[in-house]
């Protein structure tokens, strides 16, 4: 194990107490508690740490924050393992195991680094260019640039960790912890709102995290101590919630934030088993506090990737937060005075500084007068025209600029590492997923929050206010405010005294001169992207003027970082390309996620068998137990059929099949919607939705109806009993009982208000076993004395209430199958003791339970239609034949009016009829297509398709519906059914294969 | 003769009995099964339907949405402005069913016998919230919903009508009545039961 010899000895953030083991692209480190993988990666003076995406250039760690764009790692190994993780964000723990992305075979030798000699031949929009034609190969060689340019690979084994996710109502959200965000949280605290504050850092304070410890004061104490001040009363507060490792990611309509706490990420292997590895909160706040700071924006100069090179702050952050040298010799460069706090830090530190390179001509602000003072040289009107060194940066060549121009010759500064600064992008990203306006402020070059319409404020950097005492402020005032609009008057909250070092003005410089000759110096932009100021300059040349095309074609700003640190560069440098404002080409639009979030938070725990709710009659656990297959129908899981030992689906289903026709067949029912129907008026809202009369309907009796669409389609069917004069028991489809109930409340609720009726669902109240066969009634006479069960007493389509084993119940003679048939309906806790009392009852008749596909089979021997598979939404009653249920006398009912719509009338439309293959063995598919003539040429004219198809073991022979053109024109004609890899002959017959008197139902 | 037969609750086939909750744990689940649910339906501006229900239940329906109102072992939750569910001891609901039927006679309502429908999972302890805000869009901080209040919704993709039996200051932590429809009842009481693992002191899941 290595040493870590960029490691201070003193100060910082870091525990150095506890040591952490991790591995990193094969190689053993140690690290601190406290550390970040990339702190920790610098300390042990790891340079390169990933290649780039086109040019496979070598890269180095950019930042210490969410911005990184280089440093992206493959954390773990196998089920468990992460891509494209920052460096920069990942805690470390011991064990950590991590590998550079993007290169192969290793980090310092790779392969595709070929590309970076010819990078010439790949400008901006080079796979578009030179890949799209023809067309279609670009399949092939998509996968061959995709394995190039790959980044990370997904585990191929399922996630074995788990995510959960939650809701949360607040009255105030505050999105980041720093200084502005704690003092938000506080104002809003302690006048009694709701907070929660949310921070993507393991620990809060921000910027202030990053400070040296002698630097700022808050209200006399140190930062870091007043941070840890405000912490402690935050966390006293119980209407107070402080979610730390938890990012805003998304800020979406009426004030809904999606948030991503990262549970137990820093823990690795420590995790406690209970708890989730993330969790997605999804809150509804009643107003918003956005305190997202601020993201460095890079100066633009040739040969600005190379390793050492990154944002000023973040040397500031590794050297005070995670004590450790950026750099032996660290050279700093920058258009403002903020990058001085670095130069000073650093070079208190002992840290060797050898010049600030400064672009204003005459840098006079207290900072840059304190780095006069410590000797520390200033290069005022000068750049970093170019660098040198392969695997890590060595000298930088300095020469004095102006006008955008070199206007001197240039010097040589040997240096491992360049600290930059651009000056500060405000972090704008949240306010504008959240509908808000930015505004461009000249002065500073930077886009701030404008006018927003959701209940939102921003404060501190985020809102262009950099100065501590005015992100204290601000966060303060916007704090009050927002307690305040959520009906919580805010205290007086003292403002407290900071001591902090005034900045001079920045000087905004978007690109930084040359003197290399052009094209042979390439400044990078995006570096995640390998976008360069030429591309940018190429895609203006070629007509790219809008903003959100210029980014898909040069890719700037896309990818995992999403631009952070280029977006706001490569705008300014299309601007100027274009001759154009800043503001006049805009941002591209900022969406969520704010940064990454894993698919496993966003499905949560809704996986496996809670990835839908299951509904499970009061009989299932029999079925269960009884080795039934189920099929899932709607959410209800329905026995299917009922395999035997070595029995497969079509005997199992035709054993099932014969039982019912010749013995009794049992059936699970319960599943059936059922609609509790009571009113003066339900007779009328029956005859209304129904295409039937059912005025007339007896109480005691029952009656099948057919529901149309108002586009006069079958939408439903179903028995309808009659309980009473004024009470109907609706049954409907299993899959349409929650829609039939919300139809029939539409027309009741807005069209006919003044009717009285009320529905109920009653589905679960009851279960229902259906019994049917030859046999059915003499088993249901040994179950009950109650009511006589005679033909004539009992007649088909009429319902009794009565005792049947033991319980009360409601029995209704009707049938699905064609047989006679009796369901019987008792309250759903006595609903397996009546199933169990059938089969011991039903044992000496044979009785076999059957599932949906025999029950499915015995319906189609009948020709009884099902609402969804005979019928699609296109299929009107007489397209069925089935005019002898639709009311001719009836004034109106809804679908009435569409049923003589010309479209509906003519003829050619597709009608039920029923099919025989040629050969009674061959089984037809469900969905082949009909044609009348098979030797046609592709495209061949359709005239139908086959909706339901079996074998019946009754009639040993094959059966099928189908829906025909002119169908029952037809009748007796050969057509012809599509099969894979052939045409099978059929028949065009009736649509009822059995019985169709219907005796042995109503027997 | 009816209750020589076995009566199975909707949570009975997870056999929790054999797997109680600690009395400390953060939640504890339990099937309140069985107990009377009748829901009733009609107009609050029709004096004849009013003083019926008055005349049985012995007091005004709740008229106000999230209102409940308890009264000798019934409580009568709002469901919507013209729709209430009483629920009543086990047992009680045939009588109470049979003595508002004849009170409505020539009255416009609507009265169904719904006790099988739906089962109660009872949900109480600190984190009850929590529980139940991990699949549950609505508010149920003390500032805006309290005991006796009453809500339907989703909970983990189930409708519930969620009914508030106990604030935090009664006994301690707050208390909750679940109705999900029977259907749904062993799926909720999973997830539940896997949400809680979070909650140590549970029981684990089956």
């Amino acid at each position: 194990m290595k040493r870590q010899r960029q490691r201070l000895d003193v100060g910082a953030r870091i525990d150095r107490g506890q040591r952490l083991a991790f591995r990193f692209n094969g190689k053993s480190y140690e690290g601190f508690s406290g550390d970040t993988l990339a702190s920790a990666l610098v300390a042990n003076g790891v340079r390169l740490v990933g290649r780039s995406f086109k040019f496979h250039r070598p890269r180095g760690i950019y930042s210490a924050g969410m911005e990184e764009p280089n440093a992206l790692v493959q954390l773990g190994t196998g089920a468990a393992s992460e891509p494209n993780l920052r460096a920069t964000q990942v805690e470390l723990f011991d064990g950590l195991e991590a590998a550079s992305v993007n290169c192969w075979p290793s980090v310092n030798f790779d392969i595709w680094s070929l590309n970076d000699r010819v990078s010439s031949m790949l400008p901006a929009g080079f796979y578009y260019k030179t890949f799209m034609w023809p067309t279609g190969l670009w399949m092939r060689y998509e996968r061959a640039i995709r394995a190039m340019a790959g980044m990370g690979r997904t585990a191929r084994e399922a996630d074995p960790d788990r995510y959960d996710q939650t809701n949360a109502h607040c009255d105030v959200l505050i999105a980041g912890g720093g200084p502005a965000g704690l003092m938000a949280a506080l104002a809003a605290g302690r006048a009694g709102a709701r907070v929660i504050l949310a921070d993507e850092q393991n620990e809060f304070g921000g910027r202030l995290l990053s400070e040296p410890e002698d630097g700022e004061t808050i209200g006399g104490r140190l930062a870091v101590d007043w941070v840890a001040d405000a912490r402690a009363e935050l966390a006293g507060m119980a209407e107070v919630r402080l979610l730390p490792r938890t990012t805003v990611f998304g800020y979406y309509d009426h004030n809904f934030i999606g948030l991503i706490e990262r549970v137990t990420d820093h823990l690795g292997g420590a995790a406690p088993e209970h708890l989730p590895r993330q969790r997605m909160w999804r809150v509804r706040a009643r107003q918003v506090v956005l305190a997202t700071g601020a993201i460095e924006r890079p100066l633009i100069f040739a040969e600005n990737d190379r390793p050492g090179i990154m944002l000023a702050g973040a040397a500031r952050a590794y050297l005070n937060r995670y004590g450790v040298q950026p750099g032996e010799k660290v050279l700093v460069f920058t258009n403002n005075d903020d990058a001085y706090r670095t130069a000073l830090d650093l070079n208190a530190a002992g840290i060797v500084v050898p010049a600030v390179v400064d672009l204003r001509a005459d840098p006079q602000g207290s900072l840059p007068a304190r780095a006069r003072e410590a000797g520390i040289e200033i290069l005022a009107g000068h750049g970093v025209v170019g660098t040198k060194g392969r695997l890590r940066v060595t000298e930088a060549r300095v020469a004095p600029v102006s006008d955008g121009a070199v206007a001197g010759p240039a010097r040589t500064i040997s240096c491992d590492a360049i600290a930059m600064s651009g000056g500060w992008n405000p972090a704008v990203h949240l306010f504008s997923q959240g509908q808000g306006k930015l505004r461009f402020e000249e002065a500073r070059g930077v886009f701030l929050p404008g006018n927003t319409i959701q209940a939102n404020r921003s404060a501190g950097a985020c809102n262009g206010a950099f100065p501590l005492a005015v992100c204290l402020a601000e966060g303060t005032e916007v704090g009050a405010l927002a307690a305040a609009d959520a009906g919580f008057g805010a205290p007086v909250l003292a403002l407290p005294e900071t001591k902090e070092a005034e900045e001079a003005p920045m000087e905004v410089v978007w690109q930084v001169p040359s003197d290399r000759p052009p094209g042979k110096a390439r400044a990078f932009v995006d570096f995640q992207n390998d976008v360069t100021t030429k591309d940018v300059k190429l895609a203006a040349r070629e007509g790219y003027r809008s903003v959100e095309h210029f980014k898909r074609y040069t890719t700037t700003g896309m990818g995992t970082d999403q631009g952070k640190t280029s977006n706001i560069n490569g705008v300014a440098i299309l601007a100027s390309a274009l001759g154009e404002a800043i503001p006049a080409v805009g941002t591209t639009t900022f969406r969520p996620p704010y940064t990454p979030v894993s698919f496993g938070a966003f499905a949560g725990r809704e996986l496996h068998e809670f990835y839908a709710p299951i509904r499970r009659t009061p009989i299932h656990a029999w079925h269960e137990s009884h080795g039934a297959v189920f099929e899932d129908v709607g959410q209800w899981k329905r026995p299917r059929y009922y395999p035997r030992a070595g029995e497969g689906m079509h005997a199992a289903v035709r054993r099932e099949a014969i039982a019912a026709r010749s013995g009794i067949g049992i059936l699970d029912a319960s599943t059936l919607g059922k609609i509790d129907i009571q009113g003066a008026d339900a007779a009328e809202l029956l005859n209304r939705v129904y295409t039937n009369a059912w005025s007339k309907l007896e109480v005691g009796r029952c009656r099948y109806g057919l529901m149309l669409g108002e586009d006069g389609m079958v939408m439903d069917d179903g028995v309808t009993a009659r309980l009473a004069e004024d009470h109907f028991l609706m049954s409907t489809t299993t899959g349409n009982a929650a829609r039939v109930l919300a139809w029939l409340e539409e027309w009741t609720q807005t069209e006919w208000p003044d009717m009285k009726v009320h529905m109920a669902s009653a589905t679960e109240q009851w279960a229902t076993v259906s019994i049917s066969g030859p046999k059915a009634r003499n088993l249901l006479a040994e179950l009950t004395g109650d009511f006589d069960l005679s033909p004539d007493a009992f007649p088909f389509m009429s319902f009794r209430e009565g005792i049947v084993a033991g319980v009360s119940a409601r029995v209704f003679r009707i049938s699905f199958t064609g047989e006679l048939s009796f369901e019987v309906n008792v309250a759903a806790r006595h609903g397996l003791a009546v199933w169990t009392a059938c089969m011991t009852a039903g044992e000496k008749y044979g009785i076999t339970p059957f599932g949906t596909e025999a029950m499915h089979l015995l319906r189609a021997e009948k020709g009884f239609i099902i609402v969804g598979q005979d019928t699609d939404g296109t299929v009107t009653p007489a397209d069925l034949g089935m005019d002898w249920i639709v009311s001719k006398k009836k004034p109106d009912f809804l679908g009435k009016r569409s049923l003589s719509r010309a479209d509906t009338l003519r003829s050619g439309r597709k009608r039920l009829v029923g099919l025989f293959t040629e050969d009674p063995k061959t089984v037809l598919d469900e969905g082949a297509q009909i044609v009348a003539e098979p030797r046609d040429r592709p495209p061949m004219k359709m005239i139908g398709h086959v909706t339901s198809s079996y074998f019946s073991p009754t009639l040993d022979r094959s059966i099928a519906l189908a829906l025909i053109e002119d169908g029952p024109d037809r009748m007796g004609q050969t057509l012809h059914a599509s099969m894979p890899g052939r045409t099978v002959p059929v028949r065009v017959t009736e649509p009822v294969f059995f019985d169709p008197d219907g005796e042995r139902m109503r027997g | 003769m009816a209750e020589t037969i076995p009566s199975q609750s909707a949570l009975a086939p997870l056999g929790l009995e054999a797997r109680p909750w600690p009395e400390d744990a953060p939640v504890r689940m339990e099937e309140h099964a069985h107990s009377g649910k009748l829901v009733l339906r009609g107009d609050h501006r029709d004096s004849d339907f009013m003083n019926a229900v008055r005349g049985v239940l012995g007091m005004t329906p709740p008229l106000v949405p999230l209102g409940s109102m308890m009264v000798k072992g019934r409580v009568v939750l709002w469901l919507g402005p013209d729709e209430w569910l009483i629920a009543c001891p086990a047992g009680a609901e045939t009588a109470l069913y049979a003595e508002l039927r004849t009170a409505l006679n020539g009255v416009h309502a609507a009265l169904v016998d719904l006790t099988d429908a739906q089962t109660i999972i009872r949900i109480s302890g600190p984190r009850a919230r929590d529980l139940i805000a991990k699949g549950c869009t609505l508010d149920l901080h003390p500032h805006t919903f309290g005991a006796g209040h009453v809500a339907r919704g989703t909970l983990a993709h189930a409708q519930i009508t969620l009914l508030q039996t106990a604030g935090d200051g009664e006994a301690g932590s707050p208390a909750f009545d679940l109705y999900v429809g029977r259907s749904f009842a062993q799926h909720l009481w999973r997830w539940l039961e896997d949400a809680a693992r979070e909650y140590p002191g549970g029981t684990d899941p089956a």
